[in-house]
């Protein structure tokens, strides 16, 4: 990764704010998965197999909001990274302003530890930001699979209900519709923050 | 950027810095001040952010940059201190004497390194080097926690906002005939000193001190006879005027 610039920690706090957004409809699943489970209950042996799937659908939504906190922690961690280091960078042009603007000062070579010491630090909030970095982008990638699994779950869950007793079935249909859109949702939050990320990477 | 000596001793020297040419127009001129007394330097307000390049580059014609190992902010507004993060970086081993009201605003400007070193309300002192500072309170003048400079060997108080004056660029550094410069105090003085009673205080209290050089942080410093002039001025001057309009 090239040297940060001051978007960096804009494009982190983004991803922070769109995975707290993606957390909060995958509690919205979680809810929605106890009502399904309830449901299926209620429906008897035709929603056995309904069931079983509301189980998965609770999985996924604590996968989805573990993920999301740890994805916000990090960008958290990585915005905080990016801001000290363009504070950083920031520090060095005026410093080198300075070595410009008082070439033939008594004591300018008084800064040149300043310089190297703030160098130093740039150099290791970069390396730090590039751990944060992977780790975030490996989990954005995890989350983004998990999701896959989404699709699956809704497409059983609507077969599912059909199998069930007809004063059930309407009402496990639109369960499977809100699974559906909920992880959709997700997703687009997910891909947004994959997207901003490459652009960052890329930068 | 402008750099003047105000006093000069065996023991130590008394600088101004001020009137930087390249300061962007639409911020206020500041004027920083700094002690050295042998390898000691203690910086006193040194400015705001876009200042800092400015400021560096001038003191490392006087002293090296490590010989700073105090830093004093009369107050925590950002002409007097915005610029910490950066000095923060530049002297990781200095100290930052200021009101203790602030600490927790002024860390905000960014502060890791530089060690804060509170002043009570009653006030203190610094040893640097065998010259003796004393932190004179100038509470709600204008800042509701603020702190003046006096060194009583050199007879110098350095007032922060008290005797500040907004005129353009390029202005003398010294006030030559009080009556012409009262017009570039007065909306300073009326709108931004708050209160009469803290006025009235503060102007007892530096009567008692000798004073031969009055250094405010914006404007020009008043020599002699215009430092009594400025008392009498100021004492009669009603301020706390944004409350009558």
């Amino acid at each position: 990764m090239e040297a940060h610039n001051s978007n960096h920690f804009v494009i982190a706090a983004t991803v922070a704010a769109e995975l707290f957004k993606a957390m909060a409809v995958a509690k919205d699943i979680s809810l929605t998965a106890s009502n399904a489970r309830a449901l299926a209950l209620r429906a008897g042996q035709s929603a056995a197999g309904f069931r079983a799937i509301t189980d998965f659908i609770d999985g996924l939504a604590t996968i989805t909001v573990h993920s999301s906190k740890t994805i916000n922690r990090l960008a958290a961690q990585m915005s905080r990274t990016a801001s000290e280091s363009a504070r950083a960078e920031d520090a060095l042009n005026r410093f080198g302003i300075v070595k410009n603007k008082a070439a033939s000062a008594d004591y300018i070579a008084s800064i040149e530890p300043v310089l190297i010491r703030t160098q130093q630090q740039k150099n290791d909030l970069q390396h730090t930001f590039d751990r944060q970095a992977y780790l975030l982008h490996a989990e954005l990638d995890a989350i983004a699979k998990e999701l896959r699994t989404a699709t699956v779950l809704s497409a059983m869950s609507r077969i599912e209900a059909s199998q069930t007793s007809p004063e059930y079935s309407e009402q496990l249909n639109v369960v499977a519709s809100n699974v559906a859109e909920a992880a959709a949702t997700i997703q687009r939050h997910v891909q947004y923050s994959q997207s901003l990320f490459s652009n960052l990477i890329r930068k | 950027m402008l750099c003047k000596v105000l006093y000069s001793s065996q023991s130590h020297r008394w600088l101004v810095f001020g009137r930087d040419p390249d300061k962007p127009e639409k911020i206020v001129d500041t004027n920083q001040y700094m002690v050295v007394a042998d390898d000691q330097a203690l910086l006193m307000d040194p400015g705001g952010i876009e200042l800092f390049s400015a400021m560096l580059a001038s003191v490392v014609r006087e002293v090296p940059v490590e010989n700073i190992r105090h830093l004093f902010a009369s107050h925590q507004d950002p002409d007097i201190i915005s610029s910490l993060g950066l000095w923060d970086k530049a002297l990781p081993d200095a100290k930052l004497h200021s009101p203790w009201l602030w600490e927790g605003f002024i860390r905000h400007f960014g502060m890791e390194q530089i060690e804060f070193c509170p002043i009570e309300d009653r006030g203190g002192h610094l040893n640097l080097g065998k010259v003796n500072l004393e932190f004179i309170p100038a509470h709600y003048l204008h800042s509701s926690g603020n702190f003046n400079v006096y060194d009583a060997q050199a007879k110098i108080l350095m007032s922060g906002d008290i005797g500040a004056a907004l005129e353009p660029m390029g202005a003398p550094m010294e006030v030559e005939d009080f009556a012409s410069h009262i017009p570039k105090m007065e909306l300073f003085h009326r709108r931004w000193m708050p209160s009469n009673r803290a006025k009235a205080d503060w102007i007892r209290r530096v009567r008692e001190l000798d004073i031969e050089l009055l250094c405010p942080q914006h404007g020009r410093v008043f020599r002699g006879e215009n430092v009594a002039k400025f008392l009498d001025w100021f004492e009669a001057l009603e301020v706390g005027s944004a409350i009558e309009a």
